[in-house]
């Protein structure tokens, strides 16, 4: 067990118990993981994380977001610290980085080891 | 409401991965719960299934889980079959080339292991590594298991239907 999943473990967040809908949620991210495809999928995740807070579709974070976080966050940290236009990146994973954000502030991740971000940084509205 | 689901037509990845998210689908339709209506969309190119829950679209574009919800059926997430189904044979279709011996070697694992048996009632985590299995070395499956239960016959001549032909490393 990863030492994120056993600090999450620690926070006094409970379990809910799942729908259908949310266990299939659970399910695909859990396959994305697994199957090594987090990198390939990221457009999909920031479509979802547009319309959901969590991963599993909760009110709050489960051992998925947390297990899945782990791949993203030095993904996150790469695409931002890899390209020029920032603005871009940002507008392209805003809601990702959100949730990296979240993520890595509930985890007490040390600073040296979290994605840095410009919240002051303007971004173009979003288009639905 | 009918759910709608659709197969992999794209070309942008390995035959693999299309045969085995079309086979999966193709399951995910044999095996859905009575209380689920399910038409397939030939508009998408890619796998998809849109559904509306309570009047929210619900879609899902993971094979995997679209079978498991199909099937109402979560089991085995936590298991070693699982970890080993994703990882060690579907981590295989996003490569453009496999490794066939390191492939069948795989296969031979999960024969020994986790794949002893095709009989009814199936469960989602049977056939998720069933068809990662069938899809990498569909000779060392068919040698085991001569004949197939009828769902899945089904679903092999549906996906065949469904998925793209391609020259390169496509053995159905």
């Amino acid at each position: 067990m990863s030492d994120l999943i056993t600090k999450f473990k620690t926070l006094s967040i409970s379990s809910p118990a799942l729908s259908r809908e949310q266990n299939a949620f659970n399910t695909q991210w859990q396959s994305v993981l697994k199957s090594g495809q987090v990198e390939q999928q990221l457009d999909q995740m920031n479509l979802f994380l547009r319309d959901n807070t969590f991963l599993v579709s909760t009110l709050q974070p489960t051992e998925t977001d947390v297990e899945v976080f782990e791949a993203v966050l030095p993904l996150s940290k790469q695409l931002v610290s890899s390209t020029k236009d920032v603005k871009d990146v940002y507008a392209k994973y805003r809601h990702v980085f959100r949730w990296v954000d979240y993520l890595q502030n509930l985890l007490a991740v040390p600073s040296g080891d979290q994605l840095t971000l410009n919240h002051d940084l303007e971004l173009p509205r979003e288009i639905i | 409401m009918v759910a709608q689901v659709s197969f992999e037509k794209e070309n942008g990845f390995s035959s693999y991965f299309n045969y085995s998210s079309n086979l999966k689908v193709a399951l995910a339709i044999e095996y859905a719960t009575k209380d689920l209506k399910i038409q397939i969309n030939d508009d998408l190119k890619t796998v998809q299934f849109v559904d509306q829950i309570q009047g929210q679209e619900f879609t899902l574009f993971n094979a995997n889980a679209i079978l498991c919800y199909a099937m109402n059926d979560f089991t085995g997430q936590d298991s070693e079959e699982f970890h080993f189904s994703e990882s060690s044979l579907e981590s295989f279709f996003r490569q453009q080339e496999v490794p066939q011996e390191h492939a069948t070697v795989c296969v031979q694992k999960t024969l020994d292991n986790y794949l002893t048996s095709l009989e009814e009632p199936m469960t989602s985590l049977k056939l998720i590594t069933f068809v990662n299995a069938f899809t990498l070395d569909p000779e060392q499956i068919i040698a085991r298991f001569p004949t197939f239960p009828e769902k899945i016959k089904n679903a092999i001549v549906l996906a065949a239907k469904h998925t793209p032909r391609s020259s390169k490393n496509f053995k159905h």
